[in-house]
């Protein structure tokens, strides 16, 4: 059975403007999400992961815009929308999740205030109505005597609590879509296995999509579906997160398995990548990973023409001339 | 709170004690006779020597502090030496004018300097922001002296609109309202443009925070946002800011009170400097310290109203 799209990201460009000149830091990028499934989208910081997020959300910063390319969520273009018509979007039919849980709530408003807001504005229920909804919402994400914490500020709640409280507001609104940028990452190893798997429940819940960002391939293959891996703006590997977990092609994907440390083995080595990750003011001519590949060497391509996407089995994608080679 | 309360106040007293001290002791030291000042211009030696031991001006300068520390507790600040007249009653008669000027002054500069403030964080880099920033540039700039000669000029001479000069009423009276408007746009001028200049920074800061990224994720409307998510943050440089401010309202309202022809304790104080009416200028000036320091204690409790995360134990 097919599931329903909420967010189908096709072939998107955006690019940054630095010092009056453009940059680009999105190069074509295309991946989408159904309902009730997980996508993670992976990559080092700069990578453009942050970025493809706050274009979907439309909210890029001034100094950045969309070139080209298409956003559908729930089958609406949303790079055709007036930003007025993308706000009305924002919250209602997706809602997003930050990293830092501890800044993300206004001090200087209660958590009901900030509760009731939002389920006024997207449910458009009273003031009575919302702080029951308030309650009952805090208590789907595990947060114990809730109708004391309405009255509560946020410098009042651990950095965990917080971070259930932005969720239950996010979720509130009901969105088919759920953006997740990194958040777990502010928080220690407990309340992050806690939240994610409180994503995992919700995610069934309410058969919504979830697009999660992340750098930590555990909680990748905790929580993914698919798997979307992003090198310097550009797509590098998709698959379900079995294909990319088991079987990963790209050299750059390989190298961020190998960066993981893992217990099991005798040796407990970590084999880094070499090089640096590129600024993105930097130029880099053919595979846009070429100067920090082993094979660039064994294969001339690589430092001349950029890679096409190759499907190498149903589902699992992979953007390298040495796979394309070696499949030939 | 109220432990903090009291703290406070005990420390407000230190405070004026070594006011009172530095104040005396610069008079003390400073050159002029106040017994030949009291003796008037005519008398002679014999005269102006009975007059300093009158005052009690010929004992050593730690008695005569004490026995200035000592009347000032039991509420006597003095005799002027000009008028003989007691100079808390003349104080007293002068300071609704002044606190009138600097209370009318610090609402103008905040209806005028926080919203153009907020204004210009809004449409940064935008010509609007430019123009604002150009003007509280030029408004921190401009002496309130040579302001107020302007306005008086071109208001008062030219137009007729308001009066030149003097203060009867408080500001919120059609008559208070009149003569305090230009008296205060003059000296509340350069308040207004550090208002401006503070408020716009403030709120930017405050627009680029996480709070205000999940407001916006959560599709409030941009007015909303400003005004329920961002402005009270905002606030709260600009309260500190208040504080300071009323202090130099005070201080400048020395020079606006001789340019609108005010009779506040501005004026009295520079005529009592002018005269070396040594009693009136020390206590004139505990006067206006005591008012500073009562206004910063009011800032501070103000916090505990914007700010939920302020507590005073």
């Amino acid at each position: 059975m097919e599931r329903e799209k909420v967010l189908d990201v096709k072939n998107l460009y955006a690019v940054f403007k630095i010092q009056k000149k453009e940059y680009e830091v999105l190069h074509d990028i295309s991946f989408d999400v159904h309902r009730n499934e997980t996508v993670c989208i992976v990559g080092e910081s700069g990578c453009g992961k942050s970025v493809t997020t706050l274009c979907v959300m439309g909210l890029l910063p001034k100094n950045g815009r969309v070139i080209s390319g298409s956003i559908e969520v729930d089958g609406t273009d949303l790079t055709k929308l007036s930003a007025n018509e993308v706000r009305k979007f924002r919250g209602k039919k997706m809602g997003m999740i930050f990293q830092e849980p501890m800044t993300a709530l206004n001090p200087l408003l209660t958590i009901g205030y900030q509760l009731r807001e939002n389920l006024m504005l997207h449910r458009l229920v009273d003031k009575k109505t919302a702080d029951k909804m308030a309650v009952e919402y805090l208590t789907k994400v595990g947060i114990a005597n809730p109708e004391s914490r309405l009255k509560q500020y946020p410098f009042q709640l651990s950095g965990g609590l917080r971070q259930r409280v932005l969720i239950a507001m996010v979720l509130s609104a009901q969105p088919d879509l759920l953006i997740a940028d990194e958040p777990t990452t502010a928080l220690d190893v407990t309340i992050q296995k806690q939240v994610l798997s409180l994503l995992n429940g919700l995610k069934k819940d309410m058969n919504a999509g979830i697009m999660f960002i992340t750098h930590d391939l555990g909680v990748v293959a905790e929580i993914a579906d698919k798997v979307v891996v992003l090198y310097a703006g550009r797509k590098v590997e998709e698959g379900s997160a079995q294909q990319v977990f088991n079987d990963p092609r790209h050299p750059y994907t390989v190298g961020l398995m190998k960066a993981v440390p893992n217990v099991d083995k005798d040796e407990f080595v970590i084999e880094p990548i070499p090089g640096m990750f590129p600024n993105i003011t930097e130029e880099i001519p053919g595979c846009r990973f070429n100067p920090r590949c082993a094979y660039t060497k064994q294969c001339p391509l690589c430092t001349k023409e950029a890679p096409e996407m190759l499907e190498v089995e149903p589902g699992h994608f992979v953007a390298c001339h040495l796979v394309k080679e070696n499949a030939q | 709170m109220l432990k903090y309360l009291r703290k406070r106040l005990v420390m407000m007293v230190f405070l004026l004690l070594g006011m009172t001290f530095i104040v005396f002791a610069s008079l003390y030291f400073a050159p002029g006779d106040p017994a030949e000042i009291a003796a008037g211009p005519s008398a002679t030696m014999e005269e102006i020597e009975l007059m300093r031991q009158y005052l009690g001006l010929d004992r050593p300068f730690i008695v005569q502090y004490g026995t200035y520390l000592w009347n000032l507790l039991h509420g006597d600040f003095g005799t002027s030496l000009i008028t003989r007249q007691p100079i808390l009653s003349e104080l007293l008669i002068r300071l609704p004018n002044t606190l009138n000027l600097a209370t009318s002054a610090m609402i103008l500069a905040c209806l005028i300097g926080i919203p153009l403030g907020i204004v210009a964080a809004i449409y940064k880099d935008t010509w609007i922001d430019n123009t604002l920033t150009t003007l509280s540039l030029a408004g921190i700039s401009i002496p309130n002296f040579w302001l107020g000669t302007v306005l008086i000029i071109y208001f008062c001479v030219q137009l007729g609109w308001f009066p030149t000069g003097g203060m009867s009423e408080f500001f919120w009276t059609k008559t208070g309202f009149r003569q305090a408007f230009l008296p205060a746009l003059s000296l509340g001028m350069q308040t207004a443009a550090g208002f401006t200049r503070i408020g716009r920074s403030s709120m930017l800061d405050v627009l680029q925070s996480d709070y205000i990224r999940t407001a916006r994720s959560k599709g409030l409307r941009g007015s909303k946002i400003v005004w329920v998510h961002a402005l009270r943050n905002a606030l709260i440089p600009i309260v500190t800011q208040m504080g300071t401010s009323f202090g130099s309202l005070l201080g400048g309202s020395i020079v606006t009170e001789q340019v609108f022809a005010v009779n506040g304790i501005g004026t009295y104080l520079i005529n009592a400097i002018n005269q070396r009416n040594y009693n009136a200028v020390q206590s004139t000036v505990l006067v206006i310290a005591f008012m500073f320091l009562l206004v910063n204690l009011i800032v501070d409790l103000l916090y505990l109203v914007i700010d939920p995360r302020i507590k005073y134990e």
